[in-house]
């Protein structure tokens, strides 16, 4: 599943890029070089990125300018990362958070 | 101009001052406490939470045990939970020097009869069950805690108040008239309050009280700066410190996840100031110290900072007992950053001390006249 926007009626056709490949709950994600994590998983058609800690609620991206804190993965290990403001990298694993996370074993 | 009757003043609303009200409106006391501002609204609200034994000075460290022996029940007293918890402190070094230091308090705490440990690295990581760098060891106090400050120190300002102690926030204290060096009634901009008894529970803004009675104050003004970090998955449960000669930070967990990061103030431009801004030089040292001795830290954002104002005195020591000078003028000040824990004790002494005219702790040692017989010596720097 792609949701990108290859043809925008302003901004015209999707340049080409370089993509990387990131790893999300041990899926392997597409993504175009420089993106921010959450860019690329709504493209890959991923809407849920955490769940809270008091109801387990599903939550995902919201203000997109990283003021929120709504969009947080666990990143390489790290839980808490704002994935709105936070670029992919090649071989990035990126997990969905449950309440406040865990740590990672290997950071 | 209304005017008001009391038994005993006190001038302000910090963890001393509602702490006393509480004690003497339950003795059934007329009580009358006077806030600048609002209660608990600076440095008892702001502090690290920290309600700590071990580390303190020899003289202090028996107002401490009192004090902790308050805390233990102080939820069923002032009706919330404080979130208080006796979780333990744990005192790191990363030096020898600091651990020689360590252990010599460690031998000194142990036959004063405080249950303190001595931990090596590895007994550090096990206590608190996290990864800890830089750390040689440390010094572990099972029964010493920390609690949330807002929480506790509004919740004994509410106390006081069902107590029937009167607290009005908001009314600094403008004049204090006096007669034949005994103090007759304070003032405020639209009160008269008569009273015999006046307690000085100002902080860092007791000079500006004691000049109104003709007293020169050595308490000055200190800011001690903290971050708090966004809530983490479980961390360490305990109150942290690590101490290396002149630096040093804390840590506190609150019950939410975030941590506390404190700093000793030990920079010049937190040494007399009431500015109450944060400054990077301080943020970065605590963010350094905490991302260097706690590695899973390193990747964590803050979220905010503060500060708050501390009252020191040149011995570090707090100022608690009647002025001879002026008879009816009980000091409770000059904590110099370690009133939040012991806050409840200075309440009770000060209650004690109106009611019976004694104290169950003797108070020589942090009495009014040891600067007047110029014995005080200033020492290094606040922790």
């Amino acid at each position: 599943m792609d949701r990108r926007i290859t043809n925008h009626p302003i901004l015209g056709a999707l340049p080409g890029r370089e993509t990387v490949s990131i790893y999300v709950d041990g899926r392997e994600v597409e993504a175009r070089a420089g993106e921010p994590i959450a860019a690329a998983l709504l493209a890959a058609g991923i809407d849920v990125f955490r769940h809270t800690e008091k109801y387990n609620q599903p939550r995902g991206l919201f203000c997109a300018i990283g003021r929120c804190t709504d969009c947080v993965m666990i990143v390489n290990g790290q839980p808490n990362v704002r994935t709105c403001v936070t670029p992919v990298e090649d071989g990035m694993r990126v997990e969905t958070q449950t309440g406040r996370g865990r740590w990672g074993e290997s950071r | 101009m209304k005017t008001l009757e009391a038994e005993v003043v006190i001038i302000g609303g910090g963890i001393p001052g509602v702490a006393a009200a509480y004690y003497l409106a339950k003795a059934g006391r007329k009580v009358v406490l006077l806030e600048r501002s609002e209660v608990g609204g600076e440095a008892s609200g702001r502090n690290g939470g920290g309600v700590r034994q071990q580390g303190r000075d020899p003289a202090e460290l028996p107002f401490a045990m009192a004090s902790v022996k308050i805390w233990e029940t102080l939820d069923e007293e002032v009706g919330i939970d404080t979130e208080y918890r006796q979780w333990g402190n744990v005192w790191t070094a990363t030096s020898e020097s600091g651990m020689r230091d360590l252990e010599e308090r460690w031998k000194r705490e142990r036959a004063s009869g405080l249950p303190v440990e001595m931990l090596d690295h590895k007994g550090v990581e096990e206590i608190t069950g996290v990864r800890v760098r830089r750390v040689i060891g440390g010094k572990y106090c099972p029964t010493d805690g920390h609690a949330n400050p807002i929480f506790a120190t509004k919740a004994y300002g509410k106390a006081a108040s069902r107590a029937g102690a009167r607290v009005f926030e908001h009314t600094p204290v403008t004049g204090i008239r006096a007669g034949n060096g005994e103090i007759e009634a304070v003032l405020t901009k639209d009160m008269e309050v008569r009273t015999g008894t006046v307690v000085l529970a100002a902080g860092p803004w007791s000079p500006e009280i004691g000049r109104m009675v003709g007293l020169e104050m050595p308490v000055q003004p200190v800011r001690s700066q903290l971050l708090v970090t966004e809530q983490v998955p479980g961390f360490f449960r305990q109150f942290v410190i690590w101490t290396d000669g002149d630096e040093g930070s804390y840590w506190r967990p609150t019950l939410n996840g975030n941590i506390h990061i404190g700093d000793g103030g030990s920079l010049d431009d937190e040494l007399n100031t009431f500015k109450q801004a944060t400054t990077l030089p301080v943020i970065e040292h605590m963010a350094k110290a905490t991302a260097a001795i706690f590695p899973d830290l390193a990747g964590v954002s803050i979220i905010r900072s503060w500060s708050g104002t501390i009252a020191a005195t040149p011995d570090f020591l707090p100022i608690i007992g009647p002025c001879e000078a002026v008879k009816g003028l009980i000091f409770a000040t000059g904590y110099s950053g370690h009133g939040f824990c012991l806050g409840p004790i200075s309440g009770k002494l000060v209650c004690e001390l109106v009611t019976t005219g004694d104290s169950s702790i003797p108070l020589e040692e942090v009495s009014w006249r040891r600067f007047e017989s110029g014995a005080v010596q200033s020492k290094g720097r606040v922790v």
